[in-house]
């Protein structure tokens, strides 16, 4: 050791062990604190919406992390963004889906999703691909890689969906439409935007048709695939929750934890999944009270803090990386994007309400047009494009940046015309368009029994015309559950009509409560 | 629709169960199709048996009262075409242009308000409420449940304070449900 010898120090500073942690930790703790302060400025939050707060938040950090050379954490990722980001909000809103509502539009909601994702996809990359053949955009860019420009542009986001439609509360079925169509288009997105990847990389010339009906046979097997994967995690939470109950501290972490192996375990496949739905009912009946608040809660947290760090990721991101602004290209993604969404919408709804007992307004046909927001999906995904393949990538970002941030500004703007807090001047343009809001209530005892009873009714009716419409379907589906699945999965005994129980359980407890503070 | 069916039913028929129901004449035909399959003794009407020979319609907890609601109008017991196709017309969706009586929301609560009504004294008692509960909610369930589970209901709909639910008291009840789209099928044209 020579001369010097190191006495014991009274500090060190090890600054690199902790770093990625720390760095994680300030991240959120920012968040939060912009979050705080958000809200607590009463005249900023008229003006701005808060997402718009994080992401400009998030430019202020990523500017100073980009001059100073701060830290070495890169932002946002593709794979931080799928594994840790997206799996709370997706569990969130799943498992707290209105089923029936959901299940009541599928139909509707499925052609949106699936029929208006592709048509979206398509005609943005043809018509983009038009354009830059005219030479408008001053650079060349190949067909293929414009169709995956499209495909990732094409989707609805359910981060960003999620974020207006919550605040505005619009009409249940509304909701219902925009919110499913955001949720199950990923797969869809996510589908073509991989196949449009590996169509690139064969190269135009030597796409067969062979390989655009491998696509197709994919697409169908992500689709289902994804289903079944989530239905069969979701059962087997439920059977697991069933022998839960000398233990009821380990409730929730069953509950996120194997909804979160059933989404990795879809992601293996690039597989969307349907965990949240299926378990729901049953792990309700299985588990204690004080574990259903502890899932409630935890899963908002979880969800709402991850939106919060997406949207400032997106800010800082939007510093971190290579830009290349192509004024004419920015320009026509967001026409066309719109027009399409509007067009869209109006064909599809159009085809849908000859079927549909309760038709798809006017005003609907808007709100769903307009509630097709881009946002962090588009992003995350115009991230994982190699450069190396796509030389056009830093071009694809900076219009989809544009494009999520022109959105933000809109739902804004949407937030203020629906919800009306622009004061007088608004107020004739909600009534005028007149868009339905959703009242929130629980069920009284006669709306529950009732409502049962009409569904009873209709199941007879249906089977009486030889109908398989929704009701009948529906009354297939329960007696088959309250014979085979709920017995399996239930640890109580059986019986036929839980939800009225629950309801009565419900209100006696409001009761009580309500008792408790007055007396 | 095969030939027999039309060969039965004849234009002027058609026409005046048009007027009657709403229904489009396409709608009729298949629905008169409908209920010559359900027909086995070929007679023109339908019987009971006839009915509840849906399987379906057998295990439904309400199965024996909407076969039930089709024989109100009849004095015999037997269901002719009419018959049958005047009930199911309250199932028709509510179009805003075209406003027929059978299939307003009042008919449709009537419906389910009969469901009920079993006497057809124009109220729901405890014990009819409780018949429907103990139907529907199977038998895994106490019989003190039940019955709290039907005062319940009772107290929350009994305006007038006879311990019963009297038909005005059943729509106030229900004020807040979408009974146009819940009591609602598509008739295939």
């Amino acid at each position: 050791h020579g001369g010097k010898l190191e006495r014991y120090p009274v500090a060190v500073i090890d600054f690199e062990r902790v770093q990625t942690p720390f760095i994680i930790g300030l991240w959120i703790f920012c968040a939060c604190l912009g979050k705080i302060g958000f809200h607590m400025a009463p005249k900023l939050s008229h003006i701005f919406p808060e997402s718009c707060m994080l992401i400009v938040l998030g430019v202020f950090i990523g500017l100073l992390l980009f001059y100073t050379n701060a830290a070495s954490v890169s932002p946002l990722t593709a794979d931080v963004f799928f594994l840790y980001m997206l799996p709370p909000i997706i569990l969130d809103a799943g498992y707290f889906m209105p089923n029936r509502l959901f299940f009541d539009h599928l139909g509707t909601i499925l052609v949106f999703a699936v029929v208006g994702t592709i048509w979206n996809c398509l005609t943005i990359g043809i018509s983009m691909y038009a354009v830059n053949l005219t030479g408008l955009f001053g650079v060349d860019v190949p067909m293929l890689h414009m169709f995956l420009f499209a495909a990732l542009i094409s989707a609805v986001d359910p981060v960003a969906v999620l974020a207006v439609f919550e605040e505005i509360h619009v009409e249940e079925v509304l909701y219902i439409l925009v919110f499913g169509e955001s949720l199950l288009n990923d797969g869809v997105t996510v589908v073509l935007y991989h196949m449009f990847e590996a169509f690139g990389e064969i190269g135009e010339e030597n796409v067969q048709v062979v390989d655009i009906l491998s696509g197709i046979a994919s697409f169908l097997l992500v689709c289902l695939g994804g289903v079944a994967i989530g239905i069969i995690w979701g059962f087997l939470t439920a059977f697991v929750t069933r022998f839960t109950n000398q233990v009821r501290v380990i409730e929730p972490i069953f509950v996120f934890v194997m909804s979160y192996l059933a989404y990795l375990n879809a992601e293996i496949f690039h597989f969307i999944t349907f965990c949240g739905i299926t378990m729901k009912n049953y792990v309700e009946q299985n588990i204690s009270t004080k574990s259903h608040t502890t899932i409630k809660y935890a899963m908002k947290m979880l969800a709402s803090s991850s939106e919060t760090i997406i949207f400032m990721f997106l800010g800082v991101s939007t510093v971190q990386y290579h830009h290349d602004w192509n004024t004419w290209f920015v320009v026509m993604t967001i026409l066309f994007c719109s027009v399409y969404r509007t067009l869209g919408t109006l064909i599809f709804s159009s085809i849908c309400n000859r079927f549909r007992v309760k038709k798809i307004s006017f005003t609907d046909k808007f709100v769903i047009s307009y509630g097709g927001l881009r946002g962090a999906v588009a992003f995350a995904l115009v991230l994982t494009i190699n450069s190396h393949h796509i030389p056009f990538q830093p071009m694809f970002l900076t219009a989809t940046i544009a494009m999520v941030l022109l959105h933000r500004v809109c739902c804004r703007w949407t937030r203020g015309l629906l919800s009306g807090v622009w004061g007088i001047t608004i107020k004739p343009l909600v009534q005028m368009l007149g868009v339905k809001r959703a009242e929130k209530r629980t069920l009284t005892m006669n709306e529950r029994l009732h409502e049962r009873s009409m569904d009873y009714i209709m199941a007879g009716i249906e089977d009486l015309m030889g109908k398989h419409g929704n009701f009948m379907l529906r009354d297939k589906f329960k007696r088959f559950n309250n014979k085979y699945i709920t017995p399996f999965l239930v640890r109580e005994q059986n019986i036929f009509e839980p939800k009225i129980l629950e309801t009565y359980s419900q209100i006696k407890m409001q009761e009580a409560m309500e008792n408790m503070s007055n007396s | 629709m095969g030939n027999k069916s039309s060969l039965m039913l004849q234009e002027q028929d058609i026409r005046d169960i048009q007027a009657e129901t709403g229904f489009l004449p396409s709608q009729i035909e298949r629905l008169y199709s409908r209920f010559t399959s359900l027909d086995k003794g070929d007679n023109g009407s339908l019987s009971r048996e006839d009915f509840l020979r849906i399987p379906e319609l057998a295990i439904n907890p309400l199965g024996d009262r909407i076969v039930h609601a089709f024989f109100k109008e009849s004095e015999d017991d037997r269901v002719n075409f009419c018959q049958f196709v005047r009930v199911l017309a309250h199932f028709r969706p509510i179009k805003r242009t075209q406003d027929n009586k059978l299939n307003a929301r009042e008919e449709k609560l009537r419906f389910a308000f009969k469901m009920y009504d079993l006497d057809d004294d124009e109220r729901i008692s405890r014990e009819e409420l409780l018949a429907v509960l103990h139907m529907m909610v199977g038998e895994n369930i106490s019989d003190e449940q039940l019955n709290s589970i039907a005062e319940r209901t009772i107290l929350e709909a009994d305006r007038d304070g006879d311990q019963m639910i009297s038909f005005e008291e059943f729509c106030t009840a229900l004020e807040r449900t979408d009974v146009e789209q819940k009591m609602s099928i598509k008739f295939l044209k």
